[in-house]
């Protein structure tokens, strides 16, 4: 009986380049659709066929006709810290630009896309142990001078080395997929280089002690860069400034605070592609200047989340087109449920939970427009609980929730610090966090609010578990397991539970759920967690989410446009899948173009 | 200077978190971090992670930055330091052009709509927030007039000697933001000290001399009359400087400012220490130069 997942596609067979791009475009376009327009875009209509929202904006393979040539400047409101894809976390929008990835992965049909370095993965035994990656010949390195790999091939040497140098970096934020391939807790390099082979220049495999179903999403994140081998030896942990890929576009200036400037790869394996000449990155720290330099033409891509209303003003502008995706950032509060805290209590947990007016928050903080979340984010469609459901389980009852206090012994409720990161270009943590604090009072429970710089509150907050309750967006996630590590007694990290919480059933059953490769069985299991999870009311109790919008001028284009369904939640396209396939899209933004290059 | 940047650098190690727990984030495990604070000497004794940084001084070795590992401190200054000398002179004669010609106008004709326009106009500037007056400025340039400074597009602030022109449009508005309010407090001071000044006995002299109004103000009472306001000015140095902190993020010039500015948010502390540094000096010299130019303004005063 054929599964109806990626692992059914992938098993016993070989997934091809050609049949994959023309079941379902490209991943990689997506992804850099995602990062040049802050997540994507593209309007969300009632009946599910979303459509752009910019006043200007048509379907946009209609007139597709890519020019070679021209330059795009996009701007930035953050920082970039490191170009170094398996280090730095502040640049992973622009890594992909440069750096060659195995493959592709579409989040709104969950597909892998073979549109790069790899152009098949198979995986031959059932228990998903065995990968075999075969590789694309041809694929150079970018000519910089001091390159000490410039003009050559890359091979599978290159894929393992770079295997090895990401998943032993510290600054890996999941490093189980790699202790999963070598069978311990941390993989350490001696074991990768004992698990991972290269029998020719064009294979990769490996087989995994363990296995992890997550496994062929993990190796498509943009921390999963194909470094030449040679760069590595040469700079070792040296490629925070400067980066030697062969991605579409090269690094040729890197200021991390003020300007960072790509430029087309000539020998790039997918000709005529990449079509732009240039694209460079002005960092401008302050929102409102960054918004004036994308109003006066000076960025042809503004690089700030918008408000509803910014968004809405710039659609009645035809020079401009506007795109809203709805967010995967997910707000929490996070309780610490130690026995001698009141969290430890779940009547507590569930005074707050009722406390918590979800539907003034979509109101107030999302302008009208968002979902609730369960455990598992909305967004992914199949692993999250109905809508439904969700408000079902999470209604807005005030009374109960005074009761409920009172039998925990708080009649007169009670006092309590809520910690919560300053996070630069986001303040809808800081209104979300005051509405909470509003809303909780009427239950007679009095939050004060700590707010902490962001990596303050990282180190000091939530890694140590120095919290009674905290509230923190989560990160945006497309695969289940990620966000249902929290609730397991090892926590996200694999070193423990933050929140001090302990539940065998809901362990057994996030543990079971990353080994399933039956999708219907999988996702079955990740309801029954939900479910479990939602009658334990934390110890992370979940928020809406709401839409993020983006601008362009409307002389730039994408092949589509990321979108997502208010109906179903979905992540989507604003075009036919299979029209995007038959136009036979490169990787990460090799497909941006711009008229003005005409 | 060294009590100052013993202070910085005791402050600075009482604010929780370091620039490893941020370059790291959510990685933060502790191996992690022990590893990047080994690496950066943070797990030193804090006398000596100081005095290892001080002792390089003077071979012209700020350090590194922990956050950005391969750019030295050195660097940085060289690459920022012309921006915000090149602010800073620029507000000074904006400042200088707008406050010390009303403050004169204003003293000469005491009760006149001039000088009632003046004062007016002095108190508006002190009262605007320079952050407020630089956001509004923007805004409209790019809502009405599509137009933002040239460094919104390039990322890069354009000295003079490289391109007058759009040196001038990248600095005349920033310049403009900084200085109107330093121009107030010149323009009020600069009038109260020319009204004394105007009632002194050489002063009556030069009128009876015959003299024109023009000489009597501009080259007898007026010389008098700055030396006040050259004594503000050097203590307007340290107020530029912090006002360069916020003006240069607005206006996205990369300059010192902004860079101390970036280094405190990622506790990069040998940063922040040479550049406290680097404005403890800046003052020093500031203030030396004042007391140095009093002997030029008045020739009773001498250095021996």
């Amino acid at each position: 009986m054929e599964e109806s997942n990626y692992w059914a596609r992938l098993y016993l067979r070989r997934m091809s380049r050609r049949s994959l791009l023309t079941a379902g475009g490209t991943v990689a376009l997506g992804a850099a659709t995602a990062a040049v327009v802050g997540c994507g875009g593209g309007g969300d209509e009632p009946n599910g066929s979303p459509t752009p929202a910019g006043g200007t904006a048509k379907p946009t393979t209609a007139g597709w006709d890519p020019v070679s040539g021209g330059k795009v400047t996009q701007g930035r409101l953050l920082s970039v810290l490191g170009i170094d894809p398996h280090v730095d976390l502040t640049g992973l929008d622009i890594v992909p630009r440069i750096y060659t990835y195995l493959y592709a992965w579409q989040p709104f049909n969950e597909t892998a896309i073979f549109n790069n370095f790899a152009t098949s993965l198979e995986i031959p035994d059932r228990d998903g142990l065995e990968f075999i990656l075969k590789l694309r010949p041809g694929i150079m390195v970018q000519p910089q001078r001091d390159n000490p790999a410039a003009g050559e091939e890359l091979t599978s040497a290159d894929v393992k080395s770079s295997f090895i140098r990401r998943t032993t970096s510290i600054t890996a934020i999941d490093k189980r997929f790699g202790g999963r391939i070598v069978g311990k807790h941390v993989a350490d390099e001696p074991s990768l280089q004992a698990a991972l082979q290269t029998p020719d220049p064009y294979t990769f495999t490996f087989k995994m002690k363990t296995p992890f179903v997550p496994s062929v999403r993990e190796m498509s994140n943009p921390t999963w860069a194909m470094i030449p081998q040679k760069v590595t030896d040469k700079f070792g942990l040296g490629l925070s400034q400067s980066a030697y890929g062969s991605g579409p576009f090269m690094l040729t200036e890197f200021r991390g605070y003020e300007r960072i400037k790509l430029q087309r790869h000539p020998n790039f394996w997918l000709k005529p592609r990449p079509y732009l000449d240039s694209i460079t990155y002005i960092v401008i720290t302050e929102a409102s200047s960054l918004l004036a330099a994308f109003d006066s033409g000076e960025h042809d891509i503004n690089g700030a989340i918008l408000t509803r209303k910014q968004g809405e003003d710039r659609q009645k502008d035809s020079r401009f087109v506007v795109v809203k995706v709805p967010t995967r950032f997910y707000p929490v509060i996070h309780f610490k449920t130690h026995k001698t805290l009141p969290f430890g209590d779940i009547k507590v947990r569930e005074a707050i939970d009722l406390g918590l007016d979800r539907d003034e928050m979509i109101k107030v903080i999302w302008d009208g427009e968002g979902q609730y979340n369960g455990p598992v984010q909305y967004l992914m469609k199949r692993f999250s609980l109905p809508q439904a459901e969700l408000r079902e389980a999470m209604p807005y009852d005030p009374e109960r929730a005074r009761k409920l206090l009172a039998d925990a012994g708080y009649p007169n409720g009670f006092q309590v610090k809520m910690k919560l990161p300053r996070v630069p270009g986001a303040p809808f943590i800081a209104d979300l966090s005051s509405l909470i604090k509003d809303q909780l009072q009427k239950i007679k429970i009095d939050l004060l609010l700590d707010e902490v710089e962001l990596g303050t509150f990282i180190a000091n907050t939530i890694l140590p578990g120095n919290f009674e309750m905290a509230f923190f967006p989560n990160l945006p996630y497309d695969e289940p397991d990620r966000p249902l590590s929290f609730y397991h007694s090892r926590g996200v990290t694999g070193g423990g539970n933050w929140n001090n919480y302990q539940n065998a059933a809901i362990d057994r059953l996030i543990d079971e759920q990353s080994q399933e490769f039956n999708d219907e069985k999988r996702v079955e299991i990740i309801h029954k967690v939900q479910r479990l999870i939602l009658k334990e009311h934390g110890p992370q109790i979940t928020m809406p989410g709401g839409n993020f919008y983006s601008a362009r001028w409307n002389y730039v284009h994408f092949p589509f446009e990321f979108s997502g369904d208010p109906g179903t939640g979905i992540l989507s396209v604003s075009e036919d899948p299979l029209k995007i396939g038959a136009m036979n899209l490169g990787p990460d933004a090799s497909d941006l173009w711009s008229e003005e290059g005409a | 200077m060294i009590g100052t940047s013993l202070l910085t650098y005791g402050m600075f190690n009482l604010i929780p978190a370091d620039a490893c727990v941020l370059s790291l984030g959510f990685a933060s495990t502790p191996e992690a971090l022990e590893d990047c604070r080994n690496l950066h000497g943070l797990n030193d004794p804090w006398y000596q992670q100081y005095f290892n940084w001080l002792k390089n001084i003077p071979q012209g070795d700020f350090g590194t930055s922990i956050t950005e590992s391969e750019l030295t401190v050195r660097s940085e200054l060289e690459h920022r330091l012309p921006v915000t000398i090149q602010l800073m002179v620029v507000t000074l004669v904006m400042a200088l052009l707008l406050g010390v010609p009303a403050g004169v106008f204003s003293a000469i004709r005491p009760g006149t709509p001039l000088d009632w326009l003046a004062r007016f106009t002095s108190v508006l500037w002190l009262s605007i927030p320079s952050f407020y007056l630089g956001i509004v400025l923007i805004t409209f340039g790019a809502l009405w007039f599509q137009w933002t400074p040239p460094q919104f597009g390039t990322g890069s602030a354009v000295l003079l000697y490289e391109d007058p022109w759009v040196s001038i449009k990248t600095y005349f508005f920033p310049s403009l933001v900084l200085s109107v309010g330093i121009s107030a407090v010149i323009m009020r001071l600069t009038r109260s000290s020319m009204l004394e000044v105007l009632r002194n006995d050489y002063i009556r002299t030069a009128w009876s001399k015959g003299l024109r109004e023009r000489a009597v103000v501009w080259r007898h009472a007026l010389k008098n009359a700055l030396i006040p306001v050259v004594t503000l000015i050097g203590l307007q140095i340290g107020a530029l400087l912090g006002g360069a902190v916020i003006i240069e993020s607005l206006y996205n010039l990369n300059g010192v400012g902004k860079y101390t500015l970036e280094a405190i948010i990622r506790r990069d502390i040998f940063v922040v220490q040479s550049l406290t540094l680097f404005f403890a000096v800046t003052h020093v010299l500031a203030n030396l130069t004042v007391d140095v130019a009093y002997a030029w303004l008045d020739p009773r005063i001498h250095y021996t």
